[in-house]
């Protein structure tokens, strides 16, 4: 198909260029070979991991109680206000920059001002990206949504493809808004939806507030994320890179 | 086919011992980083997937039908991490900066020329980026490519086709290319 010129030129782009792996590379496998558990004792191994989640679980839902229980500080609002509030923001249209020239998509940098890099341009609300989950249909990740400690309030976030006109997808708990299609994720049929609603937290805490998500999109293209909550507005945009 | 001392070491490896099966991998170890930097374009990430890859192949070990070549079978492991790698990007770590552009000379045209090839070859679907490494990059049979790929042969000639086509206005001898 092609010659040896070309070939050669092919390898020099994608492979010499790189060198030779680490020379600890082998000794490094081999090693983590040794450390790994055998297939055998993996059963043993997973009941052992499924024991301790359990045991970590139970104890913060004890410690939370604990904190509840303890804190004095502002009441959270109350479920008609954040339904209010909610109501509005969904309201809001989205408003998602457009392609660049060329068709280029005008990916968002990392926002390096905080503790790690995360997405956003402004806050208080940053995403943080997760491993990739195989779903039938679509690109799913386990991500993490963030919350600065001095944002209480609701959020919400919605996308969309700026290339196209595919929306992004959430599930669990916290996945809101129209209903927009089932995919078998890890085995399990999940439902997913357009939307993600971040809740309020307690008027009173440093911490940062966090929540793990299941969302996805259903092809690779460009991607607006729009956040809202009462007090701001923020966007990001990535590129989901063709997997295949 | 396995030759008999590897089926025995692959005996061995299925029993649990992780020695036979280090055996087995290391002559891998070379190819499996050679496709993953050919997909990823990064070491770190490559030296990554390819431990990554061990460690599920050490653990997948009993998947391994006796009659088929560990190696197409090991790099259709290795394959399927980079693919996950390269979809994880989009949320994990945006690349700010390709490491090769930084050596390059924009006066050299070999350099810059290669640069061009290198950007095509990140652009192409990851099923045809893998059928180019595989086959001309590291070397492979097409039989073995297609076992690679779960596919046939035939099959694995005509993506092969269909990836060189894309890349063609970016090859340097047009006459070289069927």
């Amino acid at each position: 198909m092609i010659d040896e010129r070309n070939r050669r030129r092919l390898r020099q782009a994608l492979v010499e260029p790189f060198g030779p792996p680490s020379p600890e590379l082998e000794r490094i496998m081999l090693a983590s070979l040794e450390r790994s558990p055998v297939r055998r004792t993996s059963t043993r191994v997973l009941a052992l991991a499924v024991f301790l989640v359990f045991m970590a679980l139970a104890a913060s839902i004890a410690l939370a109680g604990h904190v509840l229980r303890d804190n004095s500080g502002p009441a959270s609002p109350s479920p008609q206000q954040v339904a209010k509030e909610l109501a509005q923001l969904r309201q809001r249209p989205l408003n998602l920059p457009a392609l660049g020239p060329n068709g280029t998509c005008p990916e968002t940098p990392l926002n390096q001002t905080v503790s790690r890099p995360l997405y956003a341009n402004h806050g208080p609300i940053y995403g943080e990206g997760g491993p990739e989950v195989t779903g039938d249909h679509g690109y799913y990740y386990h991500v993490t949504w963030l919350s600065d400690a001095k944002y209480k309030g609701l959020a919400l976030v919605r996308g969309r493809r700026l290339d196209g006109a595919e929306q992004i997808i959430f599930a669990g708990p916290l996945a809101a808004g129209s209903f927009v299609t089932t995919d078998t994720i890890g085995g399990t049929s999940t439902r997913f939806f357009d939307e993600l609603v971040l809740p309020p937290g307690p008027q009173s805490g440093s911490a940062w507030r966090q929540w793990p998500v299941l969302q996805g999109v259903p092809s690779a293209g460009c991607y607006g994320f729009q956040l809202d909550g009462p007090v701001f507005h923020d966007f990001f945009v990535v590129n989901v890179a063709p997997g295949g | 086919m396995l030759d008999p001392l590897t089926l025995d070491q692959l005996q061995d490896a299925r029993s649990g011992d992780a020695t036979a099966f280090g055996d087995l991998i290391a002559p891998l170890v070379h190819p499996a980083y050679q496709l993953a930097v050919g997909m990823l374009q990064d070491t770190t990430e490559a030296e990554d997937v390819v431990q990554e890859a061990c460690l599920a192949a050490w653990r997948k070990l009993g998947q391994l039908r006796a009659a088929t070549s560990l190696r197409p079978w090991f790099l259709a492991i290795v394959a399927s991490r980079c693919r996950r790698a390269r979809r994880s990007r989009w949320l994990s770590v945006i690349k700010q900066s390709d490491p090769l552009a930084i050596v390059a000379d924009a006066n050299d045209p070999s350099v810059t020329v290669a640069a061009d090839l290198r950007l095509a070859c990140r652009r192409l679907p990851h099923a045809e980026l893998l059928v180019l490494t595989l086959y001309y990059c590291l070397d492979l049979p097409l039989d073995e490519v297609g076992t690679a790929l779960g596919i046939s042969r035939e099959a694995a000639k005509s993506r092969l086709y269909r990836a060189v086509r894309k890349l063609r206005p970016m090859l340097e001898d047009p006459r070289g290319i069927s």
